[in-house]
């Protein structure tokens, strides 16, 4: 089945050359008639310049037409007069006008002469295929040559990921699963790396820190791996950070938003995932337009280390932009009752309050802001722009509240719509959750860093061409600065309206005005 | 602080309404069952899909996941606690983190990893009392625990086999020689209590967000209150809800909010520190 499968990757990658659509699974076929400019590759027509010819019992044909159909690298030579062929570990080269054939550097002897018959260089079909170790048959009645390459498979190209499958966050694990078996998916049946399948190999830390370490060991050292996908939370991307560094493997992390990652001297990690920095500006960009009105801030957040980051962000940019942070309190992360806190901050009558928390959070502390009657101007929740808060509050009550995001399917991203369109198909959601987004980003890069890598897949090479990534993905631009940190990081507010997350800030991509101030909860 | 002390005591009634199911199988079996809080995001899983299915009211599920979740109460003591109950102490437990985790597993394959809430039009709505606006939902948790707990103090000091189930709790041997019959009072023990756990999880599901692991969530805070109470004492949980609610809401006004778990341990450790046995517990329910 595999093998078929490949043969099928391989015949549609050839076939994708010629223009016309696979014929079908199994061996390359390929068919010429002395005389005619008919061939057939895989039963599929092809013209031909120059129709194949009988030179001294030997069937000559167009060089080029023959190298493409059996999927080798060909070159030709002007000076020398040379052609060459290169398929996997065979190189022949042959010298127009002489019987002397090189084949791995190993003289060889021919029957007939190469030769160039209306500016088209023939070649002698039996010689090339057999060399390759194709089957040759001629059929003296039809006067037609038919060339058959056995396709061996190609070992696949190891990636692998601990990902959090089960355990607390397994509801973000399962988006990064699901586009990154789409993206492999997609990548093989486009005929993989080089013609090498990608195979990707997930293991399920369940968001513990010490799984996410072994689980990379296992991967590098066991299935060996030679690049690999980040963990979700900080918390998990530190150790496995930290592993992947020490055995020179890189790293493609799509879960981790901490700035702080990116000081630690890594060479091998690098993150898609926008980091806390750049939630800032288009939150200040906001604030800073509503200074009139918004005087006073309350800040909670979660008890991680992303949590902490982004509030001492917030807190810093807010103080020194001249608003007055009344409150910055740490909460429980996964709690059940955040009443006590929000009461809290409700006392302190804030123009505006701040989380930084994840969805399920955000969830609780907006209802039960609407039950104790919390309606200060402004309401953000770090991560409420996904889509799982706005279906579990509901539009009425999600009015007005604001987030940030990294991620958006409606995004005029290249690729983005081909994404969402797939994903939604594959997966039959409506909508594409924005970690699944990141995650496809993440592999968009590595996929494209290891197709630039070319043959040799080492390690080094595969970090050395992500290092040099400059390309759009669904998230937008990618380059990566020298500490690993992508300096296109893009993390725009957003303001759910109307039951529609908006782009409010900033403003060169803004697709709506700011509501303000945000309607009482549930009006 | 009235409000924050009125939340407390509310947030203490839906605590003493979760724990309620957990503290009555080990109060009669001694069966600490750490596959409560799945069981009870289970009911709340249940509740989601009928009433997605159905377009029908959640509160209208009440009688049915009680009915559906006594009968699974039946199934699971027949099947896995009764082979059991007689062995040490490590094996119930075992089996029962055993059976959480399988629960757990469950609501991924069947529901996914996505995050569900029950939305209906009074969810998030608050009333106002003494001028203070607390919330609609949390309010009617809070009289349901009451008057389920209530209900279930009549049922074991006035009915027969309610005798039953707190002579088994004292002294099973006693209970054993006058005559009780012990497996048929620990099969409706067990069946009741995941009644009050199918009940407790319809109403609990309204006012959080489910998603396969939220059940610890539950099991720890049970726990808790159990301990607290007193280990098994149906009339202790009431008051080691409210004083953990309590706890929470008071300490967090004079205390950073992210203490207030700490000041609920604390409180938990002093309380067993000057009695071991919690509010309510006798020495031979340890």
């Amino acid at each position: 089945m595999k093998k078929a499968l490949v043969m099928l990757l391989v015949v549609a990658l050839l076939a994708g050359a010629f223009g016309f659509a696979p014929a079908r699974a199994g061996n390359i076929v390929i068919q010429m008639t002395i005389g005619s400019t008919k061939a057939y590759v895989n039963s599929k027509e092809v013209i031909l310049d120059q129709p194949p010819v009988i030179e001294n019992g030997r069937t000559l044909v167009p060089f080029r037409f023959i190298g493409e159909a059996i999927g080798a690298k060909i070159d030709w030579d002007p000076v020398k007069k040379a052609v060459s062929y290169i398929l996997e570990d065979t190189k022949i080269i042959l010298i127009i006008g002489s019987t002397t054939a090189f084949v791995n550097g190993v003289a060889t002897r021919l029957d007939v002469a190469p030769k160039i018959l209306s500016g088209r260089t023939m070649v002698p079909v039996r010689f090339i295929s057999e060399t390759i170790g194709a089957k040759v048959d001629w059929d003296s009645k039809t006067r037609m040559v038919t060339v058959t390459v056995s396709v061996k498979e190609k070992a696949p190209v190891k990636i692998g990921a601990a990902i959090a499958l089960t355990g607390k966050y397994a509801t973000s694990g399962q988006y990064y699963k699901m586009a990154w078996d789409l993206a492999v998916d997609e990548i093989n049946s486009e005929g993989g790396i080089n013609g090498r399948k990608i195979q990707l190999i997930l293991i399920d830390d369940q968001s513990n820190p010490t799984n996410t370490a072994n689980a990379y060991t296992k991967l590098i050292q066991e299935n060996g791996v030679i690049a690999t996908f980040g963990p979700f939370t900080t918390d998990c991307t530190v150790p496995a950070a930290n592993i992947v560094e020490k055995f020179k493997v890189p790293m493609l992390s799509a879960g981790s938003a901490t700035a702080a990652l990116y000081q630690r001297g890594y060479k091998y990690y690098f993150g898609v995932f926008p980091p806390t920095d750049a939630y800032i500006p288009p939150i200040m960009e906001t604030f800073n337009s509503l200074k009139d009105e918004v005087k006073t801030i309350a800040i909670s957040y979660e008890s991680t280390d992303w949590g902490k980051e982004l509030s001492s962000k917030l807190k810093d940019a807010f103080t020194n932009a001249g608003f007055k942070v009344v409150v910055c309190e740490e909460r429980e992360n996964g709690g059940m009752d955040y009443t006590p806190l929000l009461t809290k901050i409700k006392s302190l009558a804030p123009d505006a309050y701040l989380d930084a928390g994840h969805t399920t959070d955000e969830i609780l502390l907006a209802r039960q802001s609407k039950e104790i009657k919390f309606n200060p101007k402004i309401w953000y929740g770090g991560l409420t722009a996904d889509y799982n808060f706005l279906k579990n509050i509901g539009a009425k009550d999600a009015e007005g509240v604001m987030g940030s995001i990294a991620y958006s399917s409606n995004a005029h991203t290249q690729g983005n719509r081909q994404f969402v369109d797939a994903f939604k198909k594959r997966y039959n959601v409506d909508d594409v959750e924005y970690h699944a987004g990141i995650a496809y980003a993440a592999a968009q890069v590595l996929f494209d860093a290891l197709k630039r890598a070319g043959n040799n897949l080492s390690p080094e090479a595969i970090r050395n061409a992500i290092a040099q990534t400059d390309m759009e993905t669904v998230i937008g631009r990618v380059k990566f600065d020298n500490t690993g940190k992508n300096m296109y990081s893009f993390m725009p507010l957003v303001q759910i309206q109307n039951g529609k997350y908006e782009v409010i800030s900033p403003s060169t991509v803004a697709t709506a005005h700011i509501e303000f101030p945000k309607p009482a909860w549930g009006r | 602080m009235t409000s924050v002390i009125l939340n407390g005591i509310l947030i203490g009634g839906v605590y003493a309404l979760l724990a309620l199911g957990l503290v009555m199988i080990y109060g009669v079996m001694r069966i600490v069952n750490l596959g409560h809080g799945p069981l009870v995001a289970l009911a709340g899983y249940i509740t989601f899909s009928i009433c997605s299915l159905l377009k029908v009211d959640p509160m209208i599920l009440l009688p049915l996941n009680g009915v559906l979740f006594y009968g699974l109460g039946i199934l699971v003591y027949k099947t896995l606690f009764k082979p059991v109950i007689s062995k040490s102490r490590i094996v119930t437990l075992i089996l029962t983190m055993g059976l959480g985790y399988i629960i757990q597993s469950l609501i991924l394959i069947v529901w996914g990893a996505d995050y569900r809430s029950i939305l209906t039009p009074y969810s998030s709505r608050s009333i106002t009392v003494a001028g203070i606006p607390v919330s609609f939902m949390r309010t009617i948790l809070f009289l349901l625990a009451f008057f389920i707990i209530v209900l279930m103090y009549i049922v074991l000091n006035r009915t027969k086999i309610g005798k039953a189930m707190l002579a088994c709790s004292q002294n099973l041997e006693g209970a054993k020689i006058v005559g009780i019959n012990v497996d048929k009072v620990f099969e409706f023990t067990n069946g009741i209590s995941f009644a009050v756990v199918g009940i407790a999880g319809t109403m609990i599901a309204m006012i959080i967000v489910l998603y396969p692991t939220v059940g610890d969530l539950f099991t720890l805070k049970s726990f808790c209150i159990n301990v607290l109470g007193g280990l098994g004492s149906v009339i202790g949980i009431p008051i080691g809800g409210i004083i953990l609610g309590l706890a929470e809401s008071i300490s967090s006004i004079f205390l950073p909010v992210m203490w207030n778990n700490g000041v609920a341990f604390l409180i938990l450790v002093l309380v067993l520190l000057v009695r071991p046995t919690g509010f309510f517990g006798r020495p031979e329910n340890l």
